[in-house]
């Protein structure tokens, strides 16, 4: 029976159950700044930063106690806690929370926007305390006294606003009221055309501090022998907190060593809005909190990334019945063929040739036509190619003929040399781009597993989105190949496309600028196609940019490309015509939107963003020259955007 | 829980039994079917003296006055009202709250009204207890490019709650969501601003059918861009032109034992009657404990149909 389930299909970490982070939590360790050990021990507040997908939130979720109480399966979650030494709380509120409450303004100017937010703040958290707590007296019914642990937990709040409560259910359920009623308050004054609604909640406005670090100050955990636990607090997408919001968590950043909570953010580069505290000091790098970025494995750490997807893909596999068996590198291969893909372009064609020998003739005022090439024929059209080429370069027809010849032969000499230099470590691919724009074939492939996390770009969200899809493309398409274990190199081809579609449409509606990023983005990719068809090859797979000094608006919308993971900077400058500048290179996976490489080569690079690549529909002239010598913008097969 | 018998009538010319009300509110736009219900009431000689109507552009304003032909015997109040959807929209409440202070039943004609001003207005005459008599002009067609592309929100999105609902925030342990999702044209991008804001645990699609014109149940998961089935989402139906239906079947989706334990968020992303249900359903049967979230847009294309279907009447 034909049972499907997409091993995939749970992609983002936001909506995982506590269950399913468990089950898909991976050890990022090694691309990280940090140990696990750290995370828990440090004293400073720690920020880790990171782009979108690249699986801060996986890594905080799996701290908190809804998913460590999970892993204690023989002893109680307490005695876990106990051995641990630290209890972690993963708080989030989603943006339309987040927006909402940054424009709350009430008119009494003490309850200004940040009060509100540090009311709402200090009840979710503290409604997390009394959850665990609940998991405590659970366990230890006999060590623990319900009544003792409400009453101080009830000692926290006002005497004048204390409830009449005595069992910590009843406890919760009025700290879940006062959180609602925030709600409920800002519903109502929807439609209070007169502004007669006040905001009165039963427990008062809660003040910075007197739940959050009230609860460790009473020495809660203390009284039921929990004295050296830690507690830390996993604060997910900081970025998307207005100002007044971040000030209220700098804050709190700034005395968390006092407090024995500490503070663990998570936010996407930049995001930080201001580092100011509510008292308009600043918190210090170093002093206040320790910054670990996430850097892109891919970018410096290729091997380690691949083994880290192959990992992912495992566990994946091995928690569906259909695919427990099978490994993901048989499934879509471990690369792609660039050989077989450039036979599938030709089918015997001479196009290509023809192409070369227009150019040769050309720039050399002669007249070679193809029987007088017939010495470089092959089966292999990317040999053909790297003949073609060398001739236009300027090499003799004798030193062409033996390069190929020494080549096929295996004969070492300079001109095999030579040849085999370039068809293995510069060309191939390059020419697969060519061939596609001279034959004007819809598509270049995009497959295999190398491929795959080549355009994850280093982002393991996109690697398992990726992925997703091409099983779901499989399952309609590839049905009878996928219960074998396989899916052709067609469908994953064809997902790379959806999903690179899917991600350019997606920039447009990015909330900071998305027209803008559109836009530039488009830009970028346009100007990295025409350098991928050139025939001369002069810049082979470029796909990464420097930039000159930009204006401020545009310097902020490079910065939210960064941000939401459109473009990605190497960790090290390079060094260009004597200046050391920034490289960034575009998100790989709208490579097959741009039908460009996904793979990235070292050497020059040409495309320098200016303030013109942020305007409609701009042709970069140092990338678009010679438009008339240039055959392939002239016979690009490929539509703009 | 209280239930109640609903009807809808359908307004043509040989059925024009309109009810009787005591204001009428419209937005006036360029669209054919904008000034459809004002005919059928007129027609009907049902049109009460009390006019609100709503308009975007001070070009419309001539075109109002030569559509009244400045009946003297009409008490008109013309309100310009804002192409952003995410402006705040209380002065406009508060322009509207007076005209109707004394009047029990208030006609609103939704059709061109945008989703979320229209869900406030009725939210403001629900819970002062006004009669309410809602309209909508089915168009003929809507304007698609390509066969199924279909832009009216344009640019950048914001998934944020329509001021009034904003829902419960929390229950007990994981403050789990369920996310019911009526999809429509726009879901491109929609659905993945809705993984990535709105972090639901469970989505469950409504798709309006029968829609409109048949193709168009289809083509709302086209453009969704999402095999929903391959996910394990049973997707929910509800006819496209009744609100009540809609009702009905978020009610059913709400009763099951499985929502019990979640906080429930509807995204309004489809045709104005079903958003009309989940309005209604907002009100009357959670006490406001759903949220109900609107992709807003930078821009706002509202002139997106063409000719005029069938007109309904809707008693609240």
């Amino acid at each position: 029976m034909y049972n499907f389930v997409n091993p995939f299909a749970s992609w983002n970490a936001m909506n995982m159950s506590s269950e399913q982070v468990l089950k898909h939590f991976i050890s990022p360790y090694a691309f990280l700044g940090i140990t696990e050990n750290e995370i828990i021990s440090d004293t400073q507040a720690i920020i880790l930063s990171g782009v979108r997908g690249c699986g801060k939130t996986m890594l905080m979720k799996q701290f908190s106690y809804n998913v460590r109480k999970l892993i204690s399966n023989t002893e109680s979650y307490y005695e876990h806690v106990k051995e641990d030494k630290y209890l972690g709380i993963y708080f989030r509120l989603d943006d339309d929370r987040l927006y909402s409450l940054a424009s709350f303004n009430l008119k009494n100017s003490s309850n200004s926007e940040y009060n509100i937010f540090t009311h709402i703040f200090e009840l979710s958290i503290f409604k997390e305390y009394i959850e665990v707590m609940t998991i405590f007296l659970d366990e230890e019914k006999n060590k623990i006294s319900e009544v003792e642990i409400v009453k101080e937990l009830l000692s926290l709040f006002s005497s004048k606003e204390r409830p009449d409560i005595s069992n910590i259910d009843d406890l919760l359920d009025f700290v879940i009221q006062e959180i609602n009623y925030v709600f409920d308050f800002k519903s109502s004054k929807a439609i209070d055309i007169n502004d007669e609604i006040k905001f009165e909640p039963k427990c008062g406005l809660i003040c910075n501090g007197q739940l959050i670090n009230g609860f460790v100050r009473a020495k809660i955990l203390e009284k039921i022998d929990l004295g050296e636990t830690r507690i830390l607090l996993f604060i997910d997408s900081f970025e998307e907190f207005s100002k007044e919001q971040q000030k209220v968590i700098n804050t709190m950043m700034r005395f968390s060593n006092a407090s024995s909570v500490f503070l663990r953010i998570g936010m996407r580069p930049y995001g930080f809005k201001t580092l100011e505290t509510i008292n308009n000091e600043e918190v210090k790098l170093g002093r206040e909190f320790r910054p670990i970025e996430f850097n892109n494995p891919l970018v410096f750490k290729e091997a380690e990334y691949l083994k880290f997807c192959k990992e992912i893909a495992h566990q994946r596999l091995s928690s569906t019945e259909m695919f427990k068996k099978h490994d993901i590198i048989n499934i879509l291969g471990e690369s792609e063929s660039l050989v077989n893909e450039a036979k599938k372009i030709v089918k015997n064609g001479k196009r290509h040739i023809e192409a070369y020998l227009k150019k040769i003739n050309k720039k050399f005022r002669i007249e070679l036509d193809i029987d007088k090439v017939s010495y470089l024929k092959d089966d292999n059209p990317l040999i053909e190619m790297i003949c073609l080429r060398l001739l236009l370069a300027g090499k003799s027809k004798e030193f062409v003929e033996k390069a190929l010849n020494d080549h096929k032969a295996n004969i070492k000499s300079e001109e095999s040399k030579k040849f085999a230099n370039d068809y293995n470590n510069k060309y191939k691919l390059s020419f697969v781009f060519v061939l596609c724009s001279i034959y004007k074939k819809e598509k270049k492939e995009y497959y295999g597993f190398k491929d795959y996390c080549l355009l994850s770009s280093g982002i393991v969200g996109q690697f398992v989105r990726l992925c997703c899809i091409t099983f779901n493309l499989a399952s309609f398409k590839g049905r009878e190949d996928l219960i074998e274990g396989k899916i052709s190199s067609e469908i994953q081809t064809e997902a790379a496309y959806v999903m690179s579609r899917e991600e350019m449409d997606y920039i447009n509606s990015i909330p900071e600028f998305g027209r803008k990023l559109s836009i530039f983005i488009k830009n970028i990719g346009s100007a990295f196609r025409a350098l991928h068809s050139e025939i001369e090859t002069r810049y082979p797979e470029t796909n990464l940019f420097s930039k000159t000094t930009l204006l401020p608006e545009n310097e902020k919308l490079l910065e939210t490309a960064l941000r939401w993971s459109l473009i990605i900077k190497k960790p090290n400058s390079q060094n260009i015509n004597g200046k050391v500048e920034d490289i960034f290179l575009l998100n790989r996976i709208f490579a097959p939107n741009y039908k460009i490489s996904c793979r990235t080569r070292g050497g020059f690079n040409p495309v320098v963003v200016d303030d013109n690549y942020f305007n409609n529909d701009y042709k970069d002239p140092k990338v678009f020259k010679n438009t008339e010598d240039n055959y392939l913008t002239e016979n690009t097969l490929f539509n703009l955007g | 829980m209280n239930y109640e018998v609903y009807s809808m009538n359908k307004l043509d010319e040989t059925n024009t039994q309109c009810r009787q009300i005591s204001c009428f509110i419209f937005l006036f736009t360029d669209e054919e079917r904008a000034t459809c219900t004002k005919s059928c009431l007129e027609k009907n000689k049902t049109m009460p003296q009390n006019i609100i109507i709503l308009y975007f552009n001070d070009d419309d304003t001539k075109k109002i006055d030569e559509l009244f032909c400045m009946n003297e015997n009409l008490r008109i109040e013309k309100i310009k009202i804002s192409h952003q959807l995410s402006e705040n929209f209380s002065p406009y409440l508060t322009k509207i709250a007076e005209k109707v202070t004394d009047i029990k039943e208030v006609g609103l004609d939704i059709t061109c009204i945008p989703i979320p001003f229209f869900v406030q207005i009725i939210n403001y005459l629900y819970n002062n207890d006004k009669s309410i008599i809602a309209y909508y002009s089915q168009p003929n067609h809507y304007r698609l490019n390509e066969m199924y592309e279909y832009l009216s929100l344009n640019g950048e999105l914001k998934i944020n709650h329509i001021s009034g609902f904003p829902g419960k925030i929390v229950k007990r342990s994981e403050s789990e969501r369920l996310l019911i999702y009526q999809i429509g044209f726009e879901g491109k991008n929609i659905f993945r601003r809705i993984i990535e804001d709105i972090e639901p645990k469970e989505i469950i699609p409504l798709n309006g059918f029968p829609a409109f014109f048949p193709k168009y149940k289809d083509i709302s998961l086209v453009n969704n861009d999402k095999n929903y089935y391959a996910d394990g989402n049973d997707i929910s139906f509800a006819e496209a032109n009744n609100p009540f239906d809609t009702f009905n079947q978020l009610l059913k989706i709400c009763n099951e034992p499985k929502s019990s334990n979640y906080c429930i968020d509807i995204m309004i992303s489809s045709t104005k009657p079903m958003a009309l249900g989940a309005c209604l359903f907002a009100l009357k049967n959670t006490k406001n404990s759903v949220r109900l979230l609107f992709p807003f847009p930078a821009e706002y294309e509202p002139k997106q149909s063409t000719g005029v279907g069938a007109i309904w009447e809707y008693k609240l």
